[in-house]
Order: structure tokens, then C-alpha cells, then sequence
């Protein structure tokens, strides 16, 4: 999500599936049809949750084939989805027929009608995995060289719609840490008389020194600080 | 909800003729000039304590949120509780006493006559309220949308934030680190001896003694150019 034209187009597409409250599954499912109305190539769409079990269901597929090839790749523990989930962020399988890294999924897969595929994890930030946006061709061999920019964006906003609960967690975590570290590295340049940059490799020692994480030695600090 | 796709397709349109490098610098820019707005500000965070201001279009809006920060009241922590846009409007009979404060401040505010109007609408995409936009308008004729597209809109940035922040900002530990408000905090707390929140009190009514933002403020303490110390003794603003 680089370029202008990207953020307008994932602007475009949140507006899409924003238009009034719903259910979470009635979310999913409008962000599965517009990933597939909007993304060139892609005639079946589903978007995955894994549960805290590490169990894998499909909340949203638009297209007949999307739960057949779910449930295939997780059932044969291989596949690019199951790839996604586990080791790379984005799995890129165009002429799916030739690829070998997926023996016993790929022929069963091409016998329904498969071409290429591509899978997406959804994650935010430090939350972990929360799902995968899996898009299926029947139609195509070679993937749209904008595929798998577009399947991002989409991606983006169900692991948005999947994590509301905590998103909202995150980002005010997030600002107050920066906040109590901002405060700490005030503290060291003024105590210290150091640089910003100084005080902030200090931090970044003590902290790796201790073991404690970053913003704990900062809120220490901050707290102490506080005692004149 | 109705809303047109031209309000979208024109602020997309807009949003690409914006010239900042920093995306919610662009994402307000655009939102200010396609509500009709003379200036607008973003800030992340759902809780007070975690308000933080993301990107201003310019001066007032920076000063109108500090304001409301400072006085503890005002339409952009209203809306941060989600319950929907949160409008002052100046020539309202019952704003000064919702906002009695606030409006004491913006009437005593020597460059702004009449006190402008202030939009804020909590930029909320699902179910929790991720930060709000506020516009403001000096003539307070009114914005050229109605509050609930103004509202859409607001949601919409709000995704296009949250991925920019999801995109590694917000782990970046640089990121986490420059914080000048934070930083003029805690070499306030080591210069007097205060909790932060005292300190950042200390900064804010600084600012607003001399007519400065903040942020302004803030610079000038990490630069060292302002200190405070008992007795104190202040700078040139």
C-alpha cells in the first residue's frame, strides 16, 4: 500500500463494505465478493479465521469451489493457504499444475479446475495470525501483475474487521507506549545531559542488558524520575 | 446511510493532488478541503491518555486541539466516546453551556472573531472508535456535506490510518522514540520534579499563555532553548 493510487483504491473498497453496521460474517462476506469483483483473475474468494486451537473455518466464500479447497489443503495439512498461515506472509502459486511444492494438494486441486492461487495471512501488528484471504482461479494461469497488491489491500481490512476487538487495544497500547518512552528519553537528556539519540541507544541497552522490555525500563524510569 | 460514490471518487480525487509525503498529512488535507473546512486535524487513540495528534492541516487546527486538551473539554473528546459527530457551533444558544470552557477559551482567543465552529467525528470503521477528525470553519457557514457523509468519509480514513499504522510505524522503535510532546514531558518531570501529568501541564499552559502550540513548545524544551526550573525562569516565546 504504497502509492496513491493504492491507498484511494483501499479507501474505495473499505467505502464498499462500510456502508452500515452488520455482522461480522455479513462483513466477510461483502469483502469476499468485492476482492472478487475487484481483483482481476479471481473467480472464487474466501477469507479463513484460525481460532485459538489453531483450527482453520471459512466465515466467508464467494464462489462454489472456495470451501472444497479450503478444507483440501487443511485436511492434506499442505497448500498455499496452509503456507500462508504458517510461514510466509503472501503465497504466490501461478501455473499451479507445474508447482511441486504441493504433491498431494495440486492434482486433486487441478481436477476441479484449479489454475493458479493465490493466499494472503491476515494479521495486525502483534496480534498474530487471525486468518487468510484465499483467492482461487479457474480462469487464469498467469496472476494479474496487480493481484497481489489489490489482495492486500483486501486482506487489510478483514484482518480489520476479524480484530475489532482488538484493534482498538493495539493502537491505544501502542501510543502510550510511545508516549512513556518519548518521557523517558526527555528524562535521560536532561539528567544526562545527552542527545536525543544517545538517550535513546541507553534505553535500548538497558533494556537489552535487563532483559525487560523497553517501555517497562522507560516506565521505571518515568516513575522514579517523578521522585526528586 | 446513503452516500453518493462522487463524495468518494472526489475525495480520492483530491486526496492525490495532496503534496505531503506523510500519508495522514494527505488523508487531512483532503478531508478539510472536500468538507469545506478551513483546517482540519487527525488524532489516534481512544482514551485521553493515549490522544495523540497525528497530522494538522495548519496552526489552528493544531491550536484547537490542544485547546480542548488543555481546558479537558470540546467536540474532539466528546466524539473519541463514539457516540457519533460532536458539532460547536458558536452562535448555538446552548454551546457555552456544554462547552463552558472551551467557549470562555475560543472568546478570549484574541486572533479568532467570531470563534470558529469545530466538526469532530470519530473515525470508527468497525465497532471501536480509533481516533477522531475534526474540521474547523471560521465563517462558521456550515460544511459543504451533511455530518453523516462528513461521518463516512471520517470512517474511511480511518481504515486507510490503521494500515498505515499496521504497516510497521507503529513496531518501528524510531517511531516509538520521536515523540517531542513525550520527550519535553519527561525533561520536564527531571527539570521539576513532577509526575508527566503534571509536567505535560506545565508545557500546555505555557503554550497557551504565549500563544504558541504545543508542539512549539515542546521543541523548544528538547532543543534546550526553554527550561524549566525553580525558580522558574522562561525564555523568549
Amino acid at each position: 500500500m504504497n502509492t496513491r493510487s493504492d491507498i484511494g483504491m483501499a479507501i474505495a473498497a473499505a467505502a464498499r463494505t462500510m456502508h452500515q453496521p452488520r455482522t461480522l460474517d455479513e462483513t466477510l462476506q461483502t469483502i469476499a465478493e468485492v476482492a472478487r469483483e475487484s481483483i482481476p483473475g479471481f473467480d472464487h474468494v474466501g477469507i479463513s479465521e484460525v481460532h485459538q486451537d489453531g483450527k482453520v473455518e471459512t466465515r466467508a466464500a464467494a464462489g462454489d469451489l472456495v470451501l472444497r479447497l479450503d478444507e483440501l489443503q487443511h485436511s492434506l495439512a499442505q497448500g498455499p493457504c496452509v503456507d500462508s498461515l504458517h510461514e510466509s506472509n503472501v503465497v504466490v502459486a501461478p501455473r499451479i499444475r507445474h508447482d511441486p511444492r504441493w504433491p498431494k494438494y495440486v492434482p486433486r486441486a487441478v481436477q476441479l479446475g484449479l489454475k493458479s492461487q493465490l493466499a494472503v495471512k491476515l494479521y495486525l501488528n502483534s496480534e498474530g495470525t487471525l486468518g487468510g484471504l484465499n483467492l482461487y482461479s479457474t480462469v487464469s494461469e498467469e496472476l494479474h501483475p496487480e493481484a497481489e497488491m489489490l489482495a492486500d489491500v483486501f486482506a487489510a481490512h478483514a484482518a480489520i474487521a476479524l480484530d475489532h476487538a482488538h484493534e482498538r487495544r493495539s493502537l491505544n497500547e501502542a501510543l502510550n507506549t510511545r508516549k512513556v518512552i518519548g518521557q523517558a528519553i526527555g528524562l535521560l537528556m536532561e539528567r544526562f545531559q545527552m542527545n536525543e539519540d544517545r538517550a535513546f541507544a541507553f534505553l535500548v541497552r538497558a533494556s537489552s542488558h535487563s532483559n525487560l522490555k523497553l517501555r517497562d525500563i522507560a516506565q521505571e524510569l518515568v516513575d522514579e524520575g517523578n521522585v526528586k | 446511510m446513503n452516500v453518493s460514490p462522487d463524495l468518494l471518487s472526489e475525495f480520492t480525487r483530491t486526496l492525490s493532488a495532496q503534496t505531503s509525503d506523510e500519508l495522514p498529512q494527505r488523508l487531512c488535507g483532503a478531508f478539510a478541503q472536500v468538507v469545506g473546512a478551513d483546517g482540519a486535524a487527525i488524532t489516534v487513540g481512544s482514551t485521553p491518555s493515549a490522544r495523540s495528534l497525528l497530522a494538522v492541516t495548519g496552526r489552528d487546527a493544531e491550536e484547537l486541539e490542544d485547546l480542548q486538551d488543555m481546558i479537558g473539554e470540546g467536540p474532539s473528546l466528546r466524539a473519541m466516546t463514539g457516540e457519533g459527530p460532536a458539532v460547536l457551533d458558536a452562535h448555538a444558544a446552548d454551546t457555552i453551556t456544554v462547552w463552558p470552557g472551551l467557549m470562555k477559551a475560543l472568546l478570549d482567543h484574541t486572533t479568532w472573531r467570531p470563534p470558529p465552529a469545530l466538526y469532530a467525528f470519530p473515525m470508527r470503521p468497525q465497532k471501536s472508535v480509533l481516533g477522531v477528525l475534526t474540521a474547523h470553519q471560521h465563517d462558521s457557514s456550515g460544511l459543504k456535506v451533511g455530518l453523516e457523509q462528513a461521518q463516512f468519509l471520517a470512517n474511511a480514513i480511518g481504515v486507510a490510518v490503521l494500515g498505515d499504522f499496521g504497516s510497521g510505524s507503529a513496531t518501528n522503535e524510531r517511531w516509538l522514540a520521536r515523540d517531542r510532546v513525550s520527550q519535553a514531558t519527561g525533561m520536564v518531570v527531571a527539570q521539576l520534579g513532577l509526575s508527566p501529568e503534571d509536567a505535560l501541564a506545565v508545557l500546555r499552559a505555557h503554550a497557551y499563555a504565549h500563544d504558541a502550540a504545543l508542539s512549539q513548545v515542546s521543541s523548544r524544551v528538547v532543543d534546550r532553548s526553554l527550561r524549566f526550573a525553580a525558580p522558574l525562569e522562561e525564555g523568549p516565546s
